[in-house]
């Protein structure tokens, strides 16, 4: 059917040139293009028929050059191209250039490839994920997602959870992607007119937890786990993590570090030296120095007998006159 | 470093005795005599204040003394506060009556001014009672006497001359003891003691009768 309908839009052409007022150089070229297209068409060269007409197309516009497009992406298999192929014809034709029927044609097409594409419901968490499908980002139609009518290029974030992708039946590579998770790649296929669902969740990706001391031989622990002296580096599920430090004579660190997923933290402890203990300072000694003399002459005073005038006597006959 | 150091410090510090202050200053009077102390028993002392008339209250005390006392270094300390001087002493050597009072006659006296009382310390000085002053008063609280300074090296007491034994020469003879004596020269004195309480000349005395004359 669509190699039928090109032939008869190939006459069409050709009828209109023939009886068109000399044309400029542009629309020769086009028209040189299209004739190219429909001469591959017969020979079933798809490809490079659709080549030929998106030349035709891209130097002179025209719905006719649109249709014959949708109908080569279709014979191809590429459904959702052809089906938004046709629809840009069927929205070309404001100035009744496509035949009507060819013009009910391409509304027909595009209800059968309506029936035909495959729609897969998807649910993926988290949220904000970017989906590639077949190496291309999707495009946008009202609530749907459709696939294969963008030109390759990354994914493209889609912000919801739940979403519905059009697609060609057939098999299928998505990459779901996101910051801080680890992508995911999924193999589908899908027969036509297939309605299905899918629903998966992204792995995060661990943090890289680095960790050294401007002391060697510190000892750290993450999550009150051992992880021997510095320097280490560990890998650990993005969130907070409670990281200690530690070295004898020195004040342990702790901190508790947000790993970021996939990125890298590097922690560096500066340890501060332990204040020396009371008892080993020399202003606690002198204190008790103080003290101990202090009691110690205190207790003297205390409990020393009162000085005592020596006995000068009274002499042998033990007589000592006192004088006032 | 042990807890208890400082506790054992303090009572390692406690003092087990009294510390002793200074010696304060003060007189040390030593009075000798050449007197045996047959004829004299009692030695009194009365201390005057200097510009004092009489002796304080409690500046008199006699002494009930003997050989051996002199021996001894008789002596007493005489201390004022205020370290004055002048202080004087009148010394008395007396031998005691049947009512304990001594007759002027048979005293050895004697006024004696104290040196200036040391700062610190004792001051040793003597004062020496001479038989030779026998029923006089030597010095006077207006002009006493000075004392020689220290301690008399051995008491003088009955090295007077005249009480030098003189053993008895030959027997006695019927009713007669030897009666050890000395000096002649006092005979006066010497009867006046002779028989009554042992002579302390060489006179042979009856157990019968008062006196007899030795040869």
């Amino acid at each position: 059917m669509p190699t039928l309908r090109i032939e008869l839009v190939v006459l069409l052409l050709a009828s209109s040139a023939l009886a068109a007022p000399p044309r400029d150089a542009v629309a020769d070229e086009a028209q040189g293009h299209f004739v190219r297209g429909t001469q591959l068409v017969r020979e079933a060269r798809w490809a490079e028929a659709l080549a030929s007409f998106e030349k035709a197309r891209a130097v002179k516009p025209h719905p006719i050059t649109t249709f014959n497009i949708a109908a080569c992406e279709r014979a191809i298999g590429h459904l959702t191209v052809a089906r938004a192929a046709f629809r840009q014809a069927l929205a070309e034709n404001d100035g009744g250039q496509l035949p009507a029927a060819f013009a009910t044609e391409a509304k027909g097409l595009v209800a059968e490839l309506d029936g035909v594409v495959a729609r897969l419901a998807l649910t993926v968490a988290p949220d904000g994920v970017a989906l590639a499908l077949d190496g291309r980002p999707l495009q946008t139609e009202g609530e749907v997602k459709v696939a294969g009518t963008r030109a390759p290029g990354p994914g493209e974030t889609i912000p919801s959870e739940r979403f519905v992708v059009e697609l060609d039946p057939g098999a299928h590579v998505l990459v779901f992607s996101r910051k801080g998770y680890r992508d995911q790649v999924v193999r589908r296929t899908l027969e036509p007119g297939a309605r299905e669902s899918m629903t998966l969740s992204l792995d995060r990706l661990p943090g890289t937890l680095h960790v050294s001391s401007e002391q060697d031989g510190a000892l750290v622990t993450v999550d009150e786990k051992d992880l021997g002296p510095v320097p280490v580096d560990v890998l650990r599920p993005a969130g907070p993590h409670l990281v200690t430090v530690s070295l004898k004579g020195f004040v342990p660190l702790e901190s508790r570090v947000v790993l970021q997923a996939g990125e890298e933290t590097d922690l560096r402890a500066s340890l501060k030296p332990e204040p020396p203990a009371f008892y080993t300072r020399w202003w606690f000694w002198t204190g008790v120095a103080v003290v101990a003399a202090g009691a110690a002459v205190g207790t003297w005073a205390a409990t020393r007998p009162a000085p005592r005038t020596p006995d000068i006597g009274g002499g042998s006959l033990g007589w000592q006159v006192e004088l006032p | 470093m042990r807890w208890w150091w400082p506790i054992a410090l303090a009572l390692g510090c406690t003092p087990s005795e009294a510390p002793l202050l200074l010696v304060p200053g003060h007189v040390v009077l030593f009075v000798d005599t050449d007197a045996p102390t047959s004829l004299f028993d009692r030695l009194r002392a009365e201390v005057y204040a200097a510009d004092a008339s009489t002796p304080c209250s409690t500046c008199t005390r006699e002494f009930v003394v003997d050989d051996e006392a002199f021996r001894a270094g008789a002596s007493f300390v005489v201390r004022s506060e205020g370290g004055e001087t002048g202080t004087r002493v009148k010394l008395s050597l007396l031998r005691a009556g049947t009512d304990g009072v001594a007759g002027t006659r048979s005293t050895i006296e004697q006024v004696v001014v104290l040196p200036t009382q040391p700062a610190e310390g004792a001051r040793e000085v003597t004062a020496v009672l001479e038989v030779e002053s026998l029923g006089l008063t030597r010095g006077s609280l207006v002009s006493p006497l000075p004392v020689a300074e220290g301690r008399p090296a051995s008491s003088r007491v009955g090295t007077w001359s005249g009480a030098t034994v003189v053993p008895c020469a030959g027997a006695p003879r019927e009713n007669e003891v030897c009666i050890p004596g000395g000096r002649s020269g006092s005979a006066t004195a010497a009867r006046a003691w002779a028989c009554s309480t042992g002579s302390t000349s060489g006179w042979w005395c009856s157990r019968r009768s008062s006196s007899r004359r030795a040869r």
